[in-house]
């Protein structure tokens, strides 16, 4: 059994009521799969993704949806960024 | 130097401090940028409130540096961002380059603001004067303009 910290940001947070989430799975998963799983989970992030860019960084690194994911990973799941 | 900062920046100690570290160059750029009083929609705005994600934020600032600076072969780069609340007409960001001659630090300025748009973990929300709130989306044209580096 694999655990990873799911921490969430800004519109994303809020829709999802929470601002991190420990994950268990079984087998390997990339992001994509990762995130099905949560939307199976989680009514409120089901609806999020069906509507809006989720973007992703695996341990503060932006990654693709198709990237890896392992045990005690730090997922991050955000909207697109809007700073400067 | 990179700093994300909750107090308020400074932009001309700012470039005092780049341009002291920097006395050979022959060219320093900067731009401001700064909260409007009108919000994406037209709307008066109380404030605004920057979020980040802590470390990632620095380790890409730091990235987004480092590849303008092997790009464009300058030294001297100052690139702060402030985060949490702000109002209208303070400084949001601040980047300062120093070149040898003009243009790498102008495109040196210029990568860094579209790749800090389109890379770096900050979200906006604006705080109307009648106290509804509004997350910022992103731009079509800071994504047009971020590809051109690419």
């Amino acid at each position: 059994m694999a655990r990873v910290e799911l921490k969430f940001f800004a519109s994303l947070r809020e829709n999802v009521g929470m601002d991190s989430h420990s994950m268990l799975f079984e087998g390997s998963h990339t992001v994509a799969s990762l995130l099905t799983a949560l939307a199976e989970q989680s009514t409120q992030f089901d609806d999020y993704y069906s509507d809006n860019p989720v973007l992703v960084a695996v341990n503060k690194t932006m990654v693709e949806h198709s990237h890896p994911v392992h045990d005690q990973d730090e997922v991050a799941l955000f909207p697109p960024v809007t700073g400067g | 130097m990179i700093v994300v900062s909750a107090e308020a920046l400074q932009p001309s100690e700012l470039l005092s401090s780049l341009e002291a570290d920097a006395k050979h160059c022959g060219a320093v750029v900067s731009f401001t940028g700064k909260m409007r009083e009108m919000g994406e929609n037209n709307t008066p705005l109380k404030a605004l409130y920057l979020e980040h994600y802590p470390d990632m934020t620095e380790r890409s600032l730091e990235n987004i540096v480092s590849r303008a600076k092997q790009k464009f072969h300058v030294e001297h780069v100052v690139l702060c961002h402030r985060v949490g609340s702000i109002y209208p007409d303070e400084p949001i960001v601040f980047v300062a380059v120093a070149s040898e001659h003009r243009k790498a630090s102008f495109d040196a300025t210029s990568m860094i603001m579209d790749y800090l748009k389109n890379e770096a973990p900050f979200w906006k929300k604006e705080i109307y004067l009648d106290g509804t709130e509004c997350w910022v989306a992103q731009k079509d044209t800071d994504q047009l303009a971020y590809k051109t580096w690419q």
